[in-house]
């Protein structure tokens, strides 16, 4: 802003004008009268001195009376062109100076209108000071609680990548545990999936036996017809030797013991024949059809079991593949988000770079309302103040805008920083 | 071992915020509030590998801190870099001449910042 140029009122401009007109009129009309008179005293003497002569006066009285007459008739026409004339200009001057104390009690206003505008100024600066000071410290406040809650995020996501790569870890044990189960549970499997044909097997065999103890049934009916018929040849044998008399006692006795032979092989293929008809039931029982084919149902559907197994297997293999594949996912995004935390972090400086701006006008503001304050305090000595406050004013300007132009690289424009010189460098 | 680094600045946030990104990188750090602090912490027998600080703070600014340090056994050779809001090529040049590594202008993104690391901490 150029300086202040004080200008004077135009009525005061004109009055003073008209001032210096009338001084000029009064000095030339004042000399063209002397000169006026002087030419009229020496042209008219000897005219005046015959006159006078004639009405017996002398030439002294004459030139006196002359000279006198002169002066009076000079005196109150000068008296009366000046009066005219200081009657006009002082009309003027009264109505200059009306307009001139118009424009006075304007200015006045003015300027106590700006001495409460500058009042008002210092006292808005400071609320302005107060309320950024104020938002500095909340932003402050602010950046940090975002720091912490960024930190914190960061902490969670690692957690949870640690606890992914142990429940990896685990899954991958209880794989390997279960990977073992399966192959016992396998064998198991096989042994009872094989265990129908195993058992088919053995019935075939014991299905032999069996017939081998039907046949041994047919022996013991032989052995019974064998022991009636023994009986019998030992009944005829009996009643020969009675018939024989003394000759065939020995016989006789013969006979009967081979009768008592007889009849205890009866009694024994009997019980054997009881005996093995109780046990071919009780193993006809057991071997039914019925129950085996119920048996080979039950182990084929065991059998079963093994694919159930191995099926368990193959979902705990998709499982460790869920596993692995979401750790390799997170393990990225996590990395992804590791890096943008970063950013918001490095992002984060730029409340200290505003803070510091802020700082940087707060300090500007204060010189201002200083300067000011101490202005208004000295206050009448105006005309001169007013040029000094304005100096000093814009020496406050430049002074900030200079320190303001040392930060200008601080800012998130690439353009400004461009113009600073590089934002990292390395000596 | 983790490598340590000096943190040296007036301001809370850039010091929680430089902090956090560094120890997420898997630094230790160490903070100083400015420049005096910073010394005392130097001269108490914290070693650092890297020394990142500000230039202007209370008490002791940035270019003096840098003066300080390298006056002190050990710490001739230890790296030191200017985290600054400053732009000034004046500044830049004392700092230079001092023994600062590097210059860097506020606010730097946490990958430049690591990148930066890298290069004057081998090995980190």
């Amino acid at each position: 802003m150029p300086p202040l140029d004080v200008e004077q009122p135009l009525p005061l401009k004109a009055l003073l004008i008209q001032g210096q007109a009338l001084r000029r009129t009064m000095a030339s009309l004042t000399l063209t009268a002397v000169l006026i008179l002087s030419a009229l005293v020496y042209l008219s003497h000897d005219w005046v001195l015959e006159q006078g002569a004639g009405l017996g006066l002398t030439p002294a009285a004459a030139v006196a009376l002359q000279v006198g007459l002169l002066l009076l008739v000079t005196n109150f026409l000068a008296g009366l062109f000046f009066f005219q004339l200081h009657f006009r200009s002082a009309g003027t001057q009264h109505q200059v100076l009306s307009e001139v104390h118009e424009v006075a009690v304007t200015a006045e206003a003015r300027a106590l209108a700006a001495v409460y505008s500058l009042q008002e100024t210092v006292e808005m600066d400071r609320s302005f000071q107060e309320q950024l000071n104020l938002t500095v410290r909340e932003s402050e406040l602010t950046a940090q609680d975002i720091i912490t809650r960024v930190s914190s995020l960061k902490q969670t996501a690692t957690e949870l990548l640690s606890y992914l790569n142990s429940s990896g870890h685990d899954a991958g044990d209880m794989e390997t545990e279960i990977r073992q189960g399966v192959e016992f549970i396998s064998s198991i499997g096989h042994f009872v999936e094989e265990l129908p044909n195993k058992i088919r097997q053995e019935m075939s065999v014991i299905r032999d036996a069996i017939e081998g103890i039907r046949q041994i049934e047919g022996l013991a009916v032989s052995i019974k017809d064998v022991s009636k018929q023994t009986n019998l040849l030992a009944l005829n044998a009996a009643i020969e030797a009675a018939r024989a008399g003394e000759a065939g006692r020995g016989f006789a006795v013969v006979a009967d013991e081979v009768r008592a032979l007889a009849a205890r092989a009866a009694t024994a293929a009997d019980t054997i024949e009881g005996g093995l008809t109780h046990t071919l039931e009780a193993v006809d029982r057991s071997l039914s059809v019925e129950l085996l084919s119920d048996s080979a149902r039950q182990l084929e559907e065991a059998a079963t079991v093994v694919s159930a197994i191995n099926r368990l297997s193959e979902s705990y293999d998709a499982i460790r593949e869920f596993y692995t594949t979401m750790f390799t996912v997170i393990t990225r995004h996590n990395t992804e988000l590791a890096e943008q935390i970063g950013e918001v972090l490095g992002r984060l400086q730029y409340q200290d770079v505003a803070s510091q701006r802020i700082g940087r006008i707060l300090n500007a503001v204060d010189a201002r309302t200083t300067c000011i304050q101490s202005a208004l305090e000295e206050g009448a000595a105006a005309g001169k103040r007013t040029q000094d406050l304005q100096g000093e004013l814009h020496a406050l300007a430049k002074s900030y805008l200079e320190e303001e132009s040392r930060h200008l690289g601080a800012a998130l424009t690439e353009s400004v920083a461009e113009e600073e010189g590089p934002r990292i460098e390395l000596f | 071992m983790s490598k340590t680094i000096l943190v040296v600045d007036d301001s809370a946030t850039m010091v929680m915020s430089l902090k956090a990104s560094l120890e997420m990188a898997g630094f230790k750090v160490e903070t100083a509030n400015d420049g005096v602090q910073a010394v005392g912490k130097l001269k108490s027998g914290v070693k650092p590998d890297l020394i990142i600080t500000d230039i202007n703070m209370p008490n002791m600014g940035g270019i003096d801190f840098i003066r300080a340090a390298r006056g002190l056994p050990g710490l001739r050779f230890t790296p030191i870099l200017a985290l600054t809001t400053e732009s000034q090529q004046a500044k830049r040049d004392e700092a230079k001449k001092l023994g600062a590594t590097g210059w860097l202008v506020k606010p730097v993104g946490g990958a430049d910042l690591l990148k930066v690391i890298k290069q004057v901490l081998p090995g980190a």
